[in-house]
């Protein structure tokens, strides 16, 4: 399992974004991903499972229905991470 | 999760090891008491494609019974809400209400991406609307559902823990009459305006007969896999009630975690040689579109033999280009099987035949429009537009169905009308809601379903929806098809249209279409438009306002449904005016909704 510092959960979220949304991986940390990276509630979904995937951790539908951008994200996994540990 | 599901290692299996006894019981307490002493029971399975938790009938009962004598305190009759994730502990608490004669109340578990307040508020205006005097939520909605009920009278609100904290009675309590109500549904219809059906324990025992025994021929062979909310009538009738009345195991997916990974339902039924399995259409055309060549090699669909299909409108093309992606694994599309129902009547009301495969009817759409009459296009005649209607076979036994016109009348085969049903699974009404009540129901029985259609030889086709009919020039026109033109394009994605229509400056009807694109030059956007513009001239001979709007502008019902209604009525403040305003002869007000769109692009093109 990588280290979750939050710089590599920053890593994975862009890289997992650039997997689904070719492009958008240096897109603003601020930015509505749905928006900005034109995610509908499928894009969504496959955002979450390339996250997941690269991070081997089961993102909550709290966490999920908090954040609405690649910061909120960021934040939100941060203190999962932490809760576990 | 609790102790004794995580000591099963095994899913429950196919083999019940007694006799089949399909849904003829009296409630849904005799079902379980019945089903409980036999070996099969519900599987929960995980993203990772891993068994999370299995939950045999037997030990369903047992633990729905302890609770029911800590719930009989709440009071007989009395309402609890419960957030429907896929999860143990809702299917406990749901048979524990059952148990002790309380109504439970399944309510939407589904968030979008920081839509944290708008699912509380919704959580909220529905644990009002049905007067619950407790709520549930599985501990991975307990956060959103205390928010919900903070003020509100409940005794209480929070996880299937907190509800072993109430005081136990000793004694059991009775067990429901069939006359009882056995839960309330709310329709997928407005969040607005949320109608919950009240279904009794008789209706949905009869509903269940009729559709294990005429609509699946189930026998003790088959095997459930099943994606679908439990909120939904598909997910919680079909499966949760229907598979425990019939003694069927199912292999449960969490809704989430197909959206997430499709591919997942089908390695399920590969794996565990499932029998049946439902979906509305939108989940074959999804699970197609992400299927690898390498996944469908990995895939053996032979065992599945009802490949169910409902909850919106079928196009017979769609069915025909899954069947085909998924035909090298050995999947039938004599499987697929067309049906037709609603909450209103518990789930279902007709079926198509089994292993009969979808089968439809070339309509004459000109002349369908034009007189209501269903008629194939007469050969030879050059411009006759050809329409296909999915067969949804013949209605259940006890429903009696008909098709009328607009002055009530009973109409003959191949004329098209709004469907009323009759029989013992209908809804006794909406909760709290007399008006909505007596707008379907007649004191005699019988419900408006606001569905169109026509029986051509004891089949019923289902055509549209009664309500969102458009009528142009006295044409009517189904909104469903220039959406489903929109759909056609390649930048448009499935339920990213929707159509309806305005009142012109001739008070006469106007239609509009308005198209989520993700495109964002200019140049594209007007091919896009014209494009949609021209084809829907040439089918349909009308002229049609197009509206191109970023992603997201489109209002969704609870269930993810686009809502026409509601669409019309964002696209008339986007006018900034109300409706009865004429705008379609003028190009200069036609460039209003591109004004007020705001951020990302808007492209407005005049007729």
């Amino acid at each position: 399992m990588t280290e979750l510092n939050p710089a590599t959960i920053e890593h994975a979220i862009r890289d997992a974004l650039e997997a689904i949304r070719p492009g958008n991986a240096a897109l603003a940390g601020d930015a509505d991903l749905m928006q900005e990276a034109d995610l509908d509630s499928i894009g969504v979904m496959d955002l979450v499972m390339e996250i997941e995937d690269r991070l081997d951790l089961s993102i909550p539908v709290e966490t999920l229905s908090q954040a609405r951008t690649i910061n909120g994200l960021r934040a939100g996994i941060v203190q999962l991470s932490g809760g576990a540990a | 999760m609790n102790e004794a599901t995580l000591a099963n290692t095994a899913p429950a299996p196919t083999a019940s090891g007694i006799p089949l006894r399909s849904a003829v019981f009296s409630t849904l307490t005799e079902a379980l008491d019945y089903a409980a002493t036999g070996a099969t029971g519900f599987n929960y399975y995980d993203g990772r494609d891993k068994l999370s938790a299995v939950l045999p009938y037997r030990e369903l009962r047992q633990r729905a019974l302890a609770l029911s004598r800590r719930l009989a305190s709440l009071g007989r009759g009395h309402r609890l809400a419960l957030v429907a994730h896929t999860h143990p502990d809702f299917a406990v608490m749901f048979y524990a209400c059952q148990y002790a004669g309380l109504v439970p109340v399944p309510l939407p578990a589904a968030v979008h991406l920081g839509g944290r307040e708008a699912y509380v508020r919704h959580l909220r205006q529905l644990i009002r609307d049905c007067q619950a005097v407790a709520a549930f939520a599985p501990a991975e909605f307990v956060g959103f559902l205390k928010e919900a009920s903070e003020g509100l009278p409940l005794t209480l609100s929070g996880t299937l823990d907190d509800f072993l904290g109430l005081d136990a009675q000793a004694d059991l309590p009775p067990p429901p009459a069939p006359t009882d109500l056995a839960y309330l549904q709310y329709t997928s219809g407005s969040t607005r305006f949320p109608r919950g059906t009240m279904i009794t324990q008789a209706a949905v025992m009869a509903n269940l007969s009729a559709i294990f025994n005429h609509g699946f021929a189930l026998t003790e062979d088959d095997r459930f896999c099943s994606w679908l909310p439990h909120y939904h009538d598909m997910g919680l009738v079909g499966i949760v009630l229907g598979c425990m009345a019939t003694q069927r195991s199912v292999d449960y997916l969490p809704t989430r975690e197909f959206a997430m990974r499709p591919r997942l339902w089908l390695k399920l039924i590969s794996r565990n040689r499932c029998t049946i399995s439902y979906s509305p259409p939108f989940g074959y055309t999804l699970c197609a579109r992400r299927l690898r060549p390498a996944d469908i090699e990995a895939l053996d669909l032979s065992c599945w033999r009802v490949a169910g299909v409902g909850a919106e409108m079928i196009h017979p093309d769609s069915l025909r280009q899954v069947a085909d992606i998924l035909a090298p694994a050995g999947f039938d599309e004599r499987a697929f099987l067309p049906s037709y129902g609603m909450a209103e009547c518990a789930l279902g009301v007709s079926f198509a035949p089994v292993r009969s495969g979808p089968r439809s009817d070339l309509i004459d759409i000109d002349r369908l429009s034009r007189t209501g009459e269903a008629r194939p296009p007469i050969e030879g005649e050059a411009a006759v537009k050809g329409k296909a209607f999915i067969d949804c076979g013949r209605p259940l036994p006890g429903f009696e169905v008909e098709v009328r016109g607009a002055r009530g009348n009973v109409l003959p085969d191949r004329r098209c009308g709004t469907v009323y049903l009759r029989g013992p699974s209908v809804m006794s009404g909406y909760f709290g809601n007399p008006e909505a009540t007596e707008e379907v129901l007649s004191e005699d029985g019988w419900l408006n379903t606001g569905d169109l259609g026509y029986f051509a030889d004891g089949s019923l086709f289902v055509t549209g929806r009664a309500k969102d009919l458009m009528i142009i020039k006295g044409r009517n026109i189904w909104p469903q098809d220039l959406e489903y033109l929109a759909e056609q394009q390649p930048e448009v994605r499935p339920t990213d249209a929707s159509a309806f229509t305005v009142t012109d400056e001739d008070e006469s009807e106007a239609a509009v279409l308005v198209v989520q694109v993700r495109e964002t030059d200019p140049g594209k956007l007007a091919s896009l438009s014209v494009r949609l513009k021209q084809a829907i001239h040439a089918e349909f001979g009308i002229h049609c306002l197009i509206e191109l709007v970023p992603p997201h502008t489109l209002p969704r019902t609870s269930s993810g449904k686009l809502s026409r209604s509601m669409a019309r009525s964002d696209f008339l403040k986007r006018c900034g005016e109300e409706p009865q305003f004429g705008f379609v002869k003028d190009d200069a007000r036609l460039s209003l909704p591109n004004a007020s769109v705001g951020r990302g692009v808007a492209l407005t093109t005049p007729d």
